[in-house]
């Protein structure tokens, strides 16, 4: 028996004023696997984490959620009532709220105007957040405000606000962005500990990071896949040396 | 659930007890002429200010807590303003220049020519003459208007400087159309020369239990008074009146009949010596008939001797209403002005200590992170923008009868720009900073319009740069400005770590 895909993404264009950010791109991915999207800048990364989360919408082309559910109906809170969380490029957080209240708004539950003029916080709910902000090593900072928090700390913030909101798909940009080498490596084994019971998309640019948490890789080029395989696989493939790695080296020589 | 900080539990209970208690004392047993009186002009003038900072909190909750900046908030003001001055136009009772039933403009705009079923009166103003209708629009119509143009301006996601620029339009447009004569809301001069306010003593049809008879009475002119009163009906209503009796539209009859006697009784005092001497008089209304009172006064009177005269043909009722410019409704205005600051201020305070103020300050500084976390942000914002009117439209409903008019430039762009500032200058982004802004601007302005008019735009204009640049948290943040001044210029303290210098002179105090 094969395994369901969670995310179907199949001959998707998008074009933004006649350039094509996104080309007949097909993506699959397994439920609880843990995928690393690399390729060159403008290669369509981030738009393409725009289609799935329904911030653009294609202009041709299929995204499937589960079974059968349709991507490119819904805007982006349902989107991500349906179980999938972003984290943005850079990290966004709320700076005026603490380090709790962060985590507070994100736990999953109803998401209604009147929900949240009357609800109180429950016991069980505080234990969640402290349960999460232990996860990602913040259990020391639970008042501090989240604006006052170090860069690499801004990071673990938000990633710790898409597992407060327990989300069946992941999709992470740049985790490692401005992380020293050992905060790198510890997201890096937070990430691996989420795949299983999450479906993870990473994208990230630091190779050491990609080789620690990577089992495949897609190539991203020109907004379309270049190709997939195991890291050894696409850094010894001509076409991702001759766009990507290729450039990368004739840039440092 | 709501915890204040202590300092400003203090302030509030200091500034409730003197605004409320104390102020309102003084102006109802101090002695006028004694230096303690407070003139009912000046505490008028408070409770304008007042009303102001309802509407300042309205500004605060949207462009502080949420980070709208509507430049429309004045639009909702009017709003609520002009559906309680529609309730007060309605008991007008006659007192106008044309001493008609209708209010002066809808007479010299000839709307009994445009409206003849309703003798002059625009369909939609007939239900503002219940009080219960008007208040209830006071709420509606701001929230009504307010949920339309937010729906489509958040549903279309308008952000920012957009979004100002649109609710600036969208006031504009108001002004303009309310400008308009043919809009019947009274075109440039707006509503003013109101009379009374809940209730009027004028005689309303049901009140005369028996027309056909009183007619009769009249007619017949028993005594001095029928005499007196059916020379004064006009010669088409002595016939009209007839006319209707024999057609058995006794309905119509009790209508017409009441109107000539509220215009008789509108036009000038009905006592005369001769003319009731039939009539035996009690020593209260001898006394009162001695002041010779005017307008208001007198027409409350003249209903007093029609009940007296025509014991039998005219319900006795006691005038339950208020007259708008006596010194008690004043002071009661002034004093529900208060209150309603006082509760919109505990309501904000409630509302941004839930979790939807949570998320009202999350959109201000994130919005995406809030809609990629689930939250429909548009509604979050909708529902805020619809509070917010409600509490301009309260606001401004107190705001009409302390001042006595209600036109459309009240709505014009300039005066939301004005609210803004106000919230600028005071502080935003708390509660107790545009209360402040808003009463300190105006009585600036006040003072300022009064020996310099001309050079007071340059002055707001100059105080809200001066804010912007050197005073980002406004009046209400300048001791803490202060404070880290003074850290950065006194050497040897931490300025990292301010709880520190805080803490250490009292802990070294117990030990």
């Amino acid at each position: 028996m094969t395994k369901e895909f969670i995310l179907t993404v199949e001959g998707v264009t998008k074009t933004f004023d006649g350039f094509k950010a996104i080309s007949n791109l097909n993506f699959y991915l397994d439920t609880g696997e843990l995928r690393v999207i690399i390729g060159p800048n403008g290669a369509g990364k981030t738009s393409f984490l725009d289609l799935i989360t329904g911030r653009t919408k294609p202009d041709a082309g299929k995204i499937e959620f589960g079974k059968d559910t349709d991507l490119t109906r819904l805007n982006e809170y349902q989107i991500n009532r349906l179980g999938v969380g972003r984290k943005f490029q850079t990290p966004s957080v709320y700076i005026d709220h603490t380090v709790f209240e962060n985590i507070q708004l994100s736990l999953e539950g109803t998401r209604s105007v009147w929900s949240t003029l009357f609800s109180r916080i429950t016991t069980a709910q505080r234990e969640r957040i402290r349960e999460v902000l232990e996860t990602i090593g913040l259990g020391d900072k639970t008042c501090v405000k989240a604006g006052s928090l170090a860069h690499g700390q801004k990071q673990w913030l938000e990633i710790g606000m898409l597992l407060a909101q327990n989300p069946k798909l992941l999709l992470v940009d740049e985790p490692a962005a401005g992380m020293t080498d050992k905060e790198t490596h510890k997201t890096g084994e937070l990430l691996i500990s989420l795949a299983g019971k999450h479906s993870v998309v990473v994208i990230e640019h630091d190779m050491t990071f990609v080789r620690q948490i990577a089992r495949t890789v897609t190539v991203l080029h020109q907004g379309s896949v270049l190709c997939e395989g195991t890291v050894d696989q696409v850094q010894n493939d001509e076409r991702v040396i001759e766009v990507y790695l290729g450039r990368k080296k004739r840039d440092k020589s | 659930m709501m915890q204040l900080p202590k300092h400003e539990l203090l302030l509030v209970s200091l500034s409730v007890l003197i605004g409320l208690v104390v102020l309102p004392c003084l102006n109802a047993f101090a002695p006028p002429d004694s230096a303690l009186h407070v003139s009912t002009f000046t505490l008028s003038l408070y409770g304008k200010y007042l009303t102001y900072a309802v509407l300042a909190l309205g500004v605060n909750l949207l462009w502080g807590y949420t980070g709208l900046l509507s430049l429309g908030q004045c639009l909702f003001f009017s709003l609520g303003g002009y559906c309680l001055g529609m309730s007060m136009m309605m008991n007008i009772s006659g007192l106008g220049q044309y001493h008609e039933a209708i209010p002066d403009f809808m007479v010299f705009l000839e709307f009994p020519v445009r409206f003849p079923e309703t003798a002059g009166l625009p369909p939609h103003w007939i239900p503002f003459k219940h009080f219960w209708f008007a208040a209830l629009m006071v709420v509606l119509v701001p929230a009504g208007v307010a949920c339309l143009f937010g729906w489509l301006a958040f549903r279309s996601r308008i952000k920012g400087v957009y979004f100002s620029i649109l609710s600036q339009a969208l006031t504009y447009a108001a002004c303009l159309m309310f400008f308009r004569n043919d809009f019947t809301f009274g075109g440039n001069n707006g509503l003013t020369d109101f009379k009374f306010l809940l209730g009027t003593p004028s005689l309303q049809p049901c009140e005369i239990p028996n027309p056909a008879s009183f007619i009769a009475e009249l007619k017949e002119g028993k005594d001095d008074v029928s005499r007196f009163l059916w020379s004064q009906v006009t010669p088409a209503s002595q016939k009209g009146l007839s006319d209707l009796l024999i057609a058995g539209k006794t309905a119509s009859a009790e209508a017409l009949l009441a109107g000539e006697i509220n215009r008789i009784l509108a036009s000038g005092t009905l006592y005369d010596e001769r003319r009731f001497s039939a009539v035996a008089l009690p020593p209260d209304i001898k006394l009162l008939l001695g002041q010779n009172p005017r307008d208001t006064g007198m027409l409350k009177l003249n209903r007093v001797l029609m009940e007296l005269a025509f014991p039998h043909q005219v319900v006795k009722k006691a005038f339950t209403g208020y007259v708008v410019n006596d010194p008690p409704t004043k002071r009661a205005l002034y004093v529900c002005s208060g209150l309603l600051l006082l509760l919109t201020y505990l309501f904000c305070r409630w509302l941004t200590s839930t979790k939807f103020g949570l998320i009202q300050r999350a959109v201000r500084d994130s919005e995406n992170r809030v809609l990629f976390s689930g939250y429909a942000t548009a509604n979050f914002k909708l529902f805020v923008f619809v509070i917010a009117a409600v509490i301009a439209g309260l606001g401004g409903a107190l705001f009409v009868p302390q001042v006595g008019i209600i036109n459309p430039s009240e709505m014009g762009a300039d005066k939301s720009i004005e609210a803004v500032i106000w919230v600028a200058v005071g502080g935003r982004g708390n509660l107790l900073g545009p209360i402040l802004g808003a009463i300190g601007v105006n009585s600036l302005k006040s003072y300022a319009t009064h020996s310099f008019a001309e050079q007071w735009p340059y002055i707001l204009g100059g105080l809200f740069v001066f804010v912007t640049l050197f005073m980002p948290k406004g009046l209400i943040g300048l001791p803490q400005q202060f404070r880290g001044l003074w850290r950065k210029v006194r050497p040897g303290t931490d300025a990292n770590n301010p709880s520190t210098v805080e803490i250490k002179p009292e802990n070294t105090l117990s030990q």
